[in-house]
């Protein structure tokens, strides 16, 4: 059980990374049995947002609506993994600011890399100007500057950035830490006969 | 006082002795009959003496947390001694890292305070402040039992003893009171041992032990006479002479708080509302000799925790869940008629003050963490939350209870705007006195 609703918004490049680390976290706060839910860009435009396209009006649109969706999950004490490239501020500030219980994770790599990277061979259309409106290409990435995490996913691993976020959770008190038991059995057993001898179980 | 004393603004400081479970009512009889000589001077002499309410559930864990977060346990999320997680269902001890607020020391080791708290009910295990913080009973084990680590070495030097053996009152009373009064002239000397070396804005100690000693013996101090009424009383002067000793301590200009959690009266019965709610259909079980609530059948439609906390075995919600959503309302309303009119079978007495909905009194943030009914008895009946009586109610071994309209609440200032009305406001008032409620 998380401890307060959260929503974590991943934002960064396409091919950054952003996916791959949010995958990672949720399964890890799924193991803990933690309410977790995801929302990805690639997925949301296929449903929620399936209308816009990628203009910077639709843009802003996409993010409203998912940021409603967020909300209400967030609401309900669900960690909500939100991985939207987002590259504006303003709409990263307003996602914020209609959640409430958010923070921000830069999830960093350089154009050059995520072009190396391109997974989807989106940058080589993109170079190609066969796609219109590709941020870091043909659209402006304003880059977050009070980034409550960033993972710099060119230099570091995979399991360090997710190692990062996790971690981040804890400090912060919206997860429990991993088997951090405070008794052991026999202390358990100690402190249960104790309350029981109160008449306090 | 020094030249430098005069020419520098002096800063504020606040000690806490938190007297466990000490009604109002009980100590004004102790300052007229004269056992409390020292408190009857304190409160003659100017200050701030006042009844208080404490918190729903009436119970220690709930009411320090209160105090210690400025939130009703749908703010801070410690709603008892035992908790349920609902899905996967499970039975657990909440401790101080389930508390969702952040707590009055934590505040203000922030606002670059220092303090000083000890034996404190549900401060184990021991978070980082800004000082030291020595936790209480739900520490087993001495090692583990204070921030930093180190200051658990002095306490075994000194021979300190976390908490009385409460199993000892069932073996020999005489023996488990000898104990009692061992365990609060430790707690003193320990505490003024620290009092005298630390340096400190806030220093709290809490003394669990008047608690214990009026759950084991309140029925022997109710009887006006005999060798445990006259121990009971004896108690109180311990504590009043060591509170003379420790004001002593005090600078001039300190302010000193002194304060309980609840009141205590005679526990003439404990009321079993599982057997109840088994009786009615509403809870069942499985197997025909059921340990706690973990054991309940999927069929079940409320089960109860310890006290009187009355939970929808709510499908979607619980694991073994049953009762549509749909059917909630309904239900709790149903429970709520059929709660109140609930007769005790040899008296035919009603003895049911209250049953409220969850949102009727809360409205913290984890407020869907909260029982969904809260039954409150008339005083002298104890509603326990256990699942193998065969009798609705009964009388028990410990004779007594809490009560909710009795704490209070003595500090060496004038309030002056500032109201108490109960437990939950003293964190405002801590941090007004230490002047850091700016927040
Ligand atoms: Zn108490």
């Amino acid at each position: 059980m998380p401890k307060k609703g959260l929503t974590v918004w991943f934002t960064g490049l396409s091919a950054a990374g952003k996916t791959t680390i949010a995958l990672a976290v949720e399964k890890i706060l799924q193991e803990r049995g933690i309410k977790v839910e995801r929302l990805d860009g690639d997925t949301v435009r296929q449903s929620l947002t399936k209308d816009l396209g990628f203009s910077k009006e639709d843009r802003d649109k996409n993010i409203s609506r998912v940021s409603f969706v967020a909300k209400l999950l967030t609401r309900n004490n669900v960690i909500v993994l939100a991985s939207f490239i987002s590259p504006y501020k303003e709409e990263r500030s307003k996602a914020k600011e209609t959640i409430g219980s958010f923070i921000e994770v830069y999830v960093h790599a350089t154009v050059e890399e995520c072009t190396k990277r391109d997974p989807k061979g989106l940058y080589k259309k993109a170079i190609a100007g066969e796609i219109p409106h590709f941020t870091g290409v043909s659209d402006p990435y304003e880059e977050p500057e009070h980034a409550d995490l960033v993972c710099h996913t060119v230099t570091e691993s995979e399991e360090e950035s997710v190692q990062k976020v996790i971690q981040f959770l804890e400090d912060n008190n919206y997860i429990e830490k991993a088997g951090e038991e405070v008794y052991s059995d026999e202390e358990r057993e100690k402190v249960q006969k104790r309350l029981e001898d109160l008449g306090y179980l | 006082m020094g030249l430098f004393g005069s020419i520098f603004k002096k800063k504020k400081r606040i000690a806490v002795i938190g007297l466990d479970g000490v009604p109002h009512s009980f100590l004004l009889k102790r300052m007229k009959d004269g056992t409390m000589p020292f408190l009857k001077k304190l409160v003659d002499s100017g200050g701030h003496f006042q009844r208080m309410n404490s918190v729903i559930p009436t119970i220690s864990s709930v009411a320090w947390s209160t105090f210690m977060t400025g939130k009703d346990c749908s703010g801070h999320g410690i709603f008892g001694f035992i908790d349920r997680h609902e899905d996967p269902f499970k039975m657990y001890i909440p401790l101080a890292k389930n508390m969702r607020a952040e707590t009055l020391w934590e505040y203000l080791s922030k606002k670059d305070k220092r303090v000083f708290v000890m034996n404190v009910p549900v401060t184990y295990p021991p978070k980082k402040v800004n000082g030291t913080l020595i936790a209480g009973f739900l520490c087993t084990d001495i090692n583990k039992s204070a921030y930093p680590a180190k200051v658990a070495e002095e306490l075994k030097d000194l021979d300190y003893i976390i908490d009385a053996d409460a199993w000892l009152a069932r073996e020999s009373k005489d023996k488990f009171m000898d104990q009692l009064f061992k365990v609060l002239e430790k707690r003193f000397e320990v505490m003024t041992h620290f009092y005298k070396k630390e340096k400190w804005d806030f220093f709290q100690c809490h003394i669990m032990d008047t608690d214990r000693l009026s759950h084991f013996f309140w029925k022997e101090y109710e009887s006006g006479s005999g060798k445990f009424h006259d121990e009971f009383i004896r108690f109180f002067k311990v504590i009043d002479n060591e509170l003379e000793k420790f004001s002593k301590l005090m600078r001039k200009d300190d302010t000193l708080m002194i304060l309980s959690d609840h009141g205590f009266c005679l526990a003439e019965k404990e009321f079993y509302i599982n057997k109840w709610l088994q009786d009615e259909g509403y809870l069942k079980f499985d197997n025909a000799d059921p340990k706690n609530i973990e054991d309940m059948s999927p069929d079940s439609k409320a089960y109860s925790l310890i006290p009187g906390r009355v939970f929808i075995n709510l499908k979607d919600r619980e694991e073994k869940g049953s009762v549509a959503p749909s059917d909630y309302e309904g239900l709790r309303d149903e429970l709520i008629q059929k709660i109140k009119k609930i007769k005790d079978p040899e008296t035919g007495e009603e003895f049911i003050k209250n049953v409220f909905k969850r949102e009727e009194i809360y409205d913290g943030e984890f407020i869907d963490d909260v029982a969904d009914l809260i039954v409150i008895p008339r005083d002298g009946i104890d509603v326990k939350g256990n699942v193998n009586k065969s009798k609705l109610l009964e009388e028990g071994f410990i004779s007594g209870m809490h009560t909710y309209h009795d704490a209070f609440l003595y500090l060496n200032k004038e309030l002056g705007d500032f109201k108490v009305d109960s437990i939950r406001d003293c964190f405002d008032l801590i941090i007004n006195l230490l002047e850091v409620n700016e927040k």
